[in-house]
């Protein structure tokens, strides 16, 4: 009977778990740190409290079953899909003689005009570690590039997603501390004779994509903006604030 | 007319499963038996090819690993855990690293499969909770797998555990719902992906594939991408949709299921050798492995598959 019950409750579990999402549900708590379940609808459906409740029971029971099986559900593969540009992460490492140098990602081809085949799965586990840096920013390009794909109009909009991005360095601090420093090991490695940088930036390079009907090459110039930044004497982190266009303290949680 | 062999314990389900032949039929070992080997051999080439290259990097605590870095996750309230956070991070990893390989090899070979696929699916959970980043969507499908690998009676055939004697051509049936479960994951995980995209104006007009394989980060192949024309990416955005959407419906019906399902596959190799999805297209694959009809390489021809006689519940195999 027990096999039956597990085998009814998968059965169930997996359409329902997705569907819970598009039942809003109220907060318990925070949001879990750093990664939340952003698919889930929030506020409520009804002004039946015993209605509002078993579903959000209903949702809890599901949530338990998600983390304890390590099964969640919420699935989106590529959408709504990439921005018509890329975005790398780099790493610019500032001395105190004020000299600097960045060092970019493994997976940013030397040659933009032709770039190389990359081989799949072998350097993946790498690249989903990497690419969580990028994800905060991905829809919140410069200005000059939305301009490039949308009215001035349009893009003159995006500042209201800029005010989000400093607390998103807040939630990712530790990882993105770990591959500063790691990306620091490597470059050390390389360059021995460099002492240890005053500050260490993680900033994304926006490379416009070529429009369907232009020359299929990634011709124009690379835009950089910083995204968060590490000083490794005193261990502090500061976020960069793209409407003030300054860095600021990283907050607490709120 | 040979009789077919009843593997594994047939369970209660409550009305309206229990009046439900889809769900409550038994399927050829054999179909189990190939989701076994498959899964098994996408696990061991992942861990051996993906992830142990840079095992160092990712799952040490002075480079991107360690059991506190996304220790958010384990607040009180909540309820992940991994092997990882209770084993120190100096030889927690190596040992949860062994017994996955163990536990994979124990898979393919067909050894105690229920205990395998249970302690494959507890080292996946444990790596995939506690380190996040090197993670993606495959990894939840992953999961999800091995539980029903586990669960599926996957020995019964083709296996060290093997009810089935070498020469011996009698069928052999399994309980089928665990199939069933994989197909319910596939078909919701295509079709809230479609819903999702249907929202967004990229995908509807069909220049998502476009932009996709001209990402220079993402595209594993974008100077032999921008080789094609607009109007193909605009197309195979199109047919991705309409089949992920269609999945459900389409791969249930018996016109629509083959070809389906070979565009499923279709489909995940493509994604496998243009963009960074990884091991998602590996451990997708390895589902579609169920749906085959394995059990035409059996050397018979006299099986009715349905007469099931020996209903008593062994466990051999499991």
């Amino acid at each position: 009977m027990g096999v039956g019950l597990f085998a009814t409750w998968q059965f169930i579990y997996l359409p329902a778990a997705n569907l819970i999402d598009f039942v809003p549900r109220r907060q318990h708590g925070p949001d879990l740190e750093p990664i939340g379940d952003p698919y889930q609808a929030r506020g409520t459906f009804t002004r039946v409290e015993p209605l509002q409740r078993a579903a959000e029971y209903a949702g809890d029971a599901l949530d338990f079953w998600s983390e304890v099986t390590a099964q969640e559900q919420g699935w989106s593969l590529f959408a709504p899909g990439p921005p018509p540009y890329t975005v790398f992460p780099a790493v610019e490492f500032r001395f105190a003689d004020g000299t600097s140098d960045t060092m970019l990602s493994d997976f940013e081809p030397a040659d933009k005009r032709h770039p190389p085949l990359r081989p799949p799965l072998v350097d993946n586990r790498y690249f989903n570690f990497e690419a969580q840096f990028t994800y905060a920013v991905w829809y919140a390009p410069p200005e000059e590039i939305a301009k490039l794909y949308v009215s001035a109009e349009e893009a003159a909009k995006l500042r209201e997603t800029y005010r989000d991005i400093p607390d998103t360095v807040r939630l990712w601090q530790k990882p993105i501390r770990a591959w500063l420093a790691w990306r620091w090991k490597k470059y050390r490695a390389a360059h021995p004779e460099r002492e240890m940088p005053v500050e260490v930036i993680l900033k994304h390079r926006y490379l416009p994509t070529p429009k369907p009907g232009e020359p299929p090459e990634w011709a124009q110039s690379v835009q950089e903006r910083p995204y968060a930044l590490w000083r490794p004497a005193s261990d502090s982190f500061d976020a960069f604030d793209m409407v003030k266009s300054q860095f600021v303290p990283v907050g607490t949680k709120p | 007319m040979s009789e077919a062999k009843q593997v594994g314990l047939q369970p209660w389900f409550p009305w309206p499963l229990s009046r439900w032949r889809w769900w409550t039929e038994s399927i050829p070992a054999e179909r189990v038996a190939a989701l076994r080997i498959v899964t098994a051999l996408v696990l061991l080439f992942d861990i051996l090819a993906c992830y142990l290259p840079y095992f160092t990097t990712l799952f040490s605590s002075d480079a991107l690993g360690g059991r506190d870095l996304y220790s958010g996750r384990f607040r009180d309230d909540h309820f992940f855990w991994s092997v990882l956070r209770w084993l120190p991070d100096e030889w927690g990893p190596q040992v949860v690293f062994s017994a996955w390989i163990a536990s994979g090899i124990g898979l393919l070979v067909g050894w105690r499969p229920l205990v395998c696929g249970l302690v494959a699916w507890a080292c996946a959970v444990s790596v995939w909770t506690v380190a996040p980043g090197p993670h993606n969507g495959g990894d939840r499908l992953r999961n999800t797998l091995l539980l029903m690998v586990a669960a599926s009676c996957s020995g019964a055939v083709w296996g060290v555990s093997s009810v089935r004697k070498s020469g011996d051509t009698q069928a052999v049936l399994v309980p089928g719902w665990p199939v069933k479960v994989i197909f319910v994951q596939l078909a919701v995980l295509y079709f809230f992906s479609g819903y999702y995209k249907a929202l967004s104006e990229v995908w509807r007009n069909g220049y998502v594939m476009y932009w996709a394989s001209h990402d220079l980060y993402w595209s594993l192949s974008p100077t032999q991408s921008a080789w094609l024309p607009v109007w193909f990416h605009q197309l195979s955005a199109i047919i991705t949709l309409i089949w992920e959407l269609g999945f459900p419906v389409l791969a249930v019906l018996q016109r629509t299921r083959a070809a389906t399902l070979i565009l499923g596959v279709i489909f995940h190799l493509g994604t496998l050798f243009t963009l960074e999805v990884g091991s998602f297209a590996l451990y997708s694959i390895a589902c579609y492995t169920a749906f085959a009809p394995w059990e035409r390489l059996r050397r018979s021809n006299a099986v009715e598959l349905k007469s099931t006689t020996d209903s008593s519940p062994q466990l051999a195999g499991c």
